[in-house]
């Protein structure tokens, strides 16, 4: 019990914290790499396409258009998931050595419910760092637009016909 | 071999073409298909000099009612989405047996395309049961491309029908994955459905489409993933969508006129029978809650032929987990529906669990038999739902016979009361219901798990039933999972989930299939697997029962002792159930392998010795 409630101060802290994105020098290319592996992790499985999160069969995902996170704080939740939460773990060792919140998976021996998941693969060092630049520079306090949309499925759709303009002007996340 | 000429000649001239004959309706004809209709029609024209037998020898096999409805005196094919209508996936083939399965290699294979992904999919999947008629199979991808092969030719590609499906714009609302799950055939048409939900007739010598029909709209959330059913001369399509807030329905399209039959609703509209179990939740919007109230119908149903009915189940309500929401039993979510052959009206409807909040479903395949049940010969209708209970009805009359766990763990409810078949924990005072409010989510308790989680017990794969043996064998997802509760403040909206909550990962899951003596209503046996069984299974006179798992291990096990007697490994996830056919005296084994379907995305971490398995999509044919 003690356990998860440490680890439960620790997600929440993350949470709490709020700083701007940090972008590499070659931004495009960094995002659209970084769009490529958050599609093939399945990152937007469940913060879906447009990146604002919300129920789904993958889980009940977090916003990462109003998530407060720091670059490097994504960096820490991409690589080792949030025990308790359906947001797995992309790094290779995490949870052998105690690099994620202090803690191995023989913390949470018997904890079924409660054990860190595997991600749908591993990511290497320039993969999470890619996938956190993209959600820092094209989803991180954005509004959705046609152009991300277009980004997204890689041209012209019918889903990206469906967003308006003017509601993404007046700041509405997603549109009704 | 089945060939029949024409019975009404065209107006015009002797057109001995297929295309000719049910040219009625065509409105696609090209160069194509022109050039063929006259070199069938001079081939038709030397042949009626020849004679009477040389002439029919011209003509493609076609598909008569008849065939369909005596499926089982013809075991040498596989021409319905189950093997017969009455939907036992059982072979009456036995040159595969016990004693020399042990034998079976690969005959050949066939590369399958389509494995290419849209929005969040990476990849398509393989969940298609093949159809075999006369030498030929018939196969889909997970976008609805429908391909014939040559079983004569190894497996040749003759055609390939595709539909270019407007793939963006239909995965925006898939759920579960990029799925086809097979077609059927009617005279000389092959029948099929596009994931952006269009109902497809294709000529069955040609690959020519030759009319398609818009059936659902991916514009509300309405999808098809579902193998057409044809009753006589029109066609069931059920529809996917429910996770979404679609409003469920069963639609019939007549295939002559091509144009609807009719169209029944799974959830009733104010002011029709059942729609008392639709009431407002809190919310000012969810007055009109039963417009979205889910009850999807992507699994392909049954049909008896001497009562005239179709009988097909009803998937979850929406949104999924938060039944506060949704006040009331929620009629006919998670039901099997009775249904009148000819005009779709409801007979009578059995409801599994009344106000679902456990994503539980009940639209899993209805199996029926003409079995002793107690010692008294019954017409039953079988169903292994995703609650982990097997359930026999009377299927003249809904009548609850019997129902079993047929999981190891279950602890959603005490059990099912022996008279209704409700289960013992529901509340009639309550319009929401908890049942084990330990394993059940609400807005009081956002988080629960429950035995079986919500994929189940056992999903869509579909179950085989053995007559002579009086078993249902069930391929069996051995789960318990998390759920979340997040209150449906926001009315629903146009391509959006509409859960009221989600899934949460609990322990690894595994699985088994598990054989019930339908007599008893008791677990027979159990041959445990590593992996859920996301493959269905088939069952043959033969006395062996052959499935798939997500490793890509096919088996084959014995019908009375469920030992396993032979395995191969593809090497690629086996999504798909097996279905066996004959030809020029051989029998044959057929499965599509190919990873696909919800598990990849949403439910690998309960897996995670498949999390490096690669997405492959091959056809592998067995024979001795």
């Amino acid at each position: 019990m003690l356990r998860s409630i440490a680890l439960a101060i620790v997600l929440m802290s993350l949470n709490a914290l709020a700083v701007g994105p940090t972008v590499g020098v070659d931004v495009r290319k960094q995002t659209n790499y970084g769009l490529s592996t958050a599609k093939r992790a399945n990152c937007l499985g469940c913060h879906k396409w447009h990146g604002d999160g919300g129920t789904g069969y993958g889980g009940a995902a977090i916003s990462l258009r109003t998530t407060q996170l720091t670059r490097e704080q994504l960096i820490d939740v991409i690589k080792c998931g949030r025990p308790g939460t359906n947001m797995p773990y992309f790094g290779r060792h995490a949870y052998k050595k105690a690099m994620c919140y202090g803690m191995t998976f023989e913390d949470f021996a018997g904890d079924d419910n409660n054990r860190p998941l595997q991600g749908k693969k591993y990511l290497n060092e320039r993969q999470v760092n890619a996938v956190a630049d993209f959600v820092v520079t094209e989803l991180q306090d954005k509004v959705i637009t046609k152009a991300y949309c277009e980004m997204f499925f890689g041209g012209p759709t019918r889903e990206c016909e469906l967003i308006d303009a003017s509601q993404a002007e007046a700041g509405q996340v997603f549109p009704d | 071999m089945h060939y029949e000429l024409p019975r009404e000649p065209p107006l015009q001239s002797i057109d001995f073409t297929v295309q000719g004959f049910y040219s009625a309706f065509t409105e696609r004809s090209t160069a194509g298909v022109k050039m063929m209709r006259r070199k069938v029609l001079s081939t038709a024209i030397i042949a009626m000099a020849m004679g009477l037998i040389a002439t029919a020898q011209a003509v493609e096999t076609v598909t008569e009612w008849e065939t369909i409805v005596n499926a089982k005196k013809h075991p040498q094919n596989w021409i319905t989405h189950h093997g017969s209508l009455d939907g036992q996936r059982f072979s009456r083939l036995e040159q595969i047996n016990k004693q020399n399965v042990k034998d079976l290699k690969v005959a050949f294979t066939h590369i399958v395309g389509g494995a290419g992904g849209a929005g969040v999919w990476e990849h398509a999947g393989l969940e298609g049961t093949p159809l075999a008629e006369d030498g030929y199979l018939y196969i889909t991808d997970g976008w609805g491309s429908v391909y014939k092969l040559d079983v004569r030719q190894n497996g040749k590609l003759v055609w390939k029908m595709d539909p270019e499906t407007d793939r963006e714009w239909a995965a925006g609302v898939t759920c579960c994955g990029v799925d086809n799950r097979g077609v059927a055939l009617w005279r000389d048409k092959v029948i099929s459905h596009s994931l952006d939900g269009r109902l497809i007739i294709t000529n069955k010598e040609t690959g020519e489409i030759e009319k398609e029909i818009p059936v659902a709209d991916p514009a509300i959330s309405e999808t098809l993933t579902v193998a057409p059913l044809v009753i006589k001369d029109k066609v069931i399509t059920g529809v996917s969508g429910a996770d979404y807030g679609i409003r469920g329905w069963l639609n019939s399209t007549d295939l002559v006129a091509g144009a609807r039959d009719w169209r029944t609703h799974t959830i009733p509209a104010p002011g029709e029978p059942g729609s008392e179990t639709w009431k407002p939740g809190p919310e000012a919007h969810s007055v009109d809650a039963w417009k979205h109230g889910g009850g999807s119908t992507w699994v392909n149903g049954s049909y008896d032929p001497d009562l005239n009915t179709v009988y097909w189940g009803v998937g979850n309500p929406a949104p999924d987990w938060d039944n506060a929401y949704r006040p009331g039993d929620n009629l006919y979510t998670n039901s099997v529906l009775a249904l009148d052959g000819d005009t779709g009206a409801i007979k009578w409807h059995f409801q599994y669990i009344p106000n679902d909040p456990y994503d539980y479903d009940g639209v899993n395949e209805q199996t029926l038999a003409d079995a002793n049940v107690y010692g008294k010969m019954t017409k039953v209708v079988l169903h292994a739902n995703r609650n982990g209970f097997a359930y026999a009805l009377d299927r003249t009359n809904g009548k609850f016979l019997w129902g079993t766990p047929f999981v190891k763990k279950l602890d959603w409810t005490a059990g099912l009361d022996k008279y209704t078949g409700r289960p013992v924990d529901y509340d009639p005072n309550s319009d929401v219901q908890r049942y084990n409010p330990a394993s059940s989510v609400s807005r009081d308790q956002r988080e629960s798990t429950s035995c079986p989680g919500n994929m189940g017990g056992k999903n869509w794969p579909p179950t085989a039933y053995d007559p002579e043996r009086n078993r249902y064998y069930i391929p069996v997802i051995e789960s318990c999972s998390g759920h979340v509760n997040v209150p449906t403040e926001e009315p629903w909206k146009p391509r959006e989930y509409f859960l009221g909550g989600a899934p949460k990962m609990g322990p690894v899951i595994t699985g088994s299939v598990t054989a019930m003596d339908v007599n008893t209503g008791k677990v027979a046996g159990k041959y445990e697997t590593t992996y859920p069984m996301y493959g269905g299974l088939l069952a043959t006179k033969g006395g062996l029962i052959f499935g798939g798992q997500p490793d890509g291990r096919v088996f084959a096990i014995d019908s009375d002792s469920m030992e396993e007697l032979w395995s191969f490994s593809t090497n690629t996830a086996i999504n798909a159930p097996p279905i066996s056919f004959e030809v020029d005296g051989k029998q044959y084994i057929a499965l599509l392998a190919g990873k696909g379907g919800a598990w990849p995305l949403w439910f690998i971490s309960a897996t995670p010795a498949l999390t490096e398995m690669e997405a492959g999509q091959v056809l592998f044919v067995f024979s001795l």
